[in-house]
């Protein structure tokens, strides 16, 4: 009965996950088709729906690599936190690659810097409408 | 005897989780955007090849063409 309850338990759990897989993959599957769909649109030809699932199947498959290999570049920096230099890290390969992620991260980075600069002048004019109501 | 709080772990992470203040991180979008740019090269080189061999659907033979290559890049 124990044994029933351990296999119920497990089987349950497992199916869980493979249907997480499964919803991610789709996920994976409908944006490729979009941005192939888009692709295609611009250039006047279409991908036939075989190149779109394979395209969606490398994807996928590459991002479980990628994820390997920014668990490994954190971890070799003794940290438990993916940063955004193991991202950098693994844009490597390519010049060309490398150079863009380098500047998408230095433009996020300024993105970042002005939505908290803007979020301490509100509070700051809030203060002084309090202060000069006071 | 003072009653024993035990919080639940799952609680315990959930308000972590809550504290922190951005909800996309910079390495999260940066991964978008690899992501992104993954799927475009694989899509245009596949482009590039169907029409460099007078095609007028990009088929997957194309798509295979381009992949090692692809693959070197990433």
């Amino acid at each position: 009965m124990q044994e029933l309850c351990i296999f119920l338990f497990l089987k349950f759990h497992y199916q869980k996950a493979q249907n997480k897989h499964t919803r991610l993959k789709a996920a994976v599957h409908y944006t490729v088709g979009r941005l192939c769909q888009k692709i295609g649109e611009e250039h006047r030809r279409e991908f036939s729906r075989q190149t779109i699932a394979a395209i969606a199947e490398t994807t996928f498959r590459e991002c479980d690599i990628f994820a390997k290999d920014l668990e490994a570049f954190a971890r070799h920096a003794k940290r438990s936190t993916v940063s955004a230099e193991d991202v950098k890290l693994l844009a490597r390969r390519s010049s060309a690659l490398s150079n863009h992620i380098q500047n998408k991260s230095e433009e996020l980075a300024q993105e970042q810097r002005d939505s908290r600069k803007k979020s301490t002048v509100k509070r700051k004019s809030r203060d002084t409408e309090e202060e000069s109501r006071e | 005897m003072p009653g024993q709080n035990i919080i639940a772990p799952e609680t315990v992470s959930k308000l972590l989780c809550s504290s922190f203040k951005e909800d996309k991180t910079r390495s999260t979008l940066l991964m978008r955007e690899m992501l992104k740019v993954f799927v475009q090269e694989a899509a245009l080189r596949s482009l590039k090849q169907a029409e460099s061999e007078d095609c007028s659907q990009i088929e997957i033979e194309h798509f295979e063409k381009v992949l090692p290559q692809l693959l070197l890049d990433f």
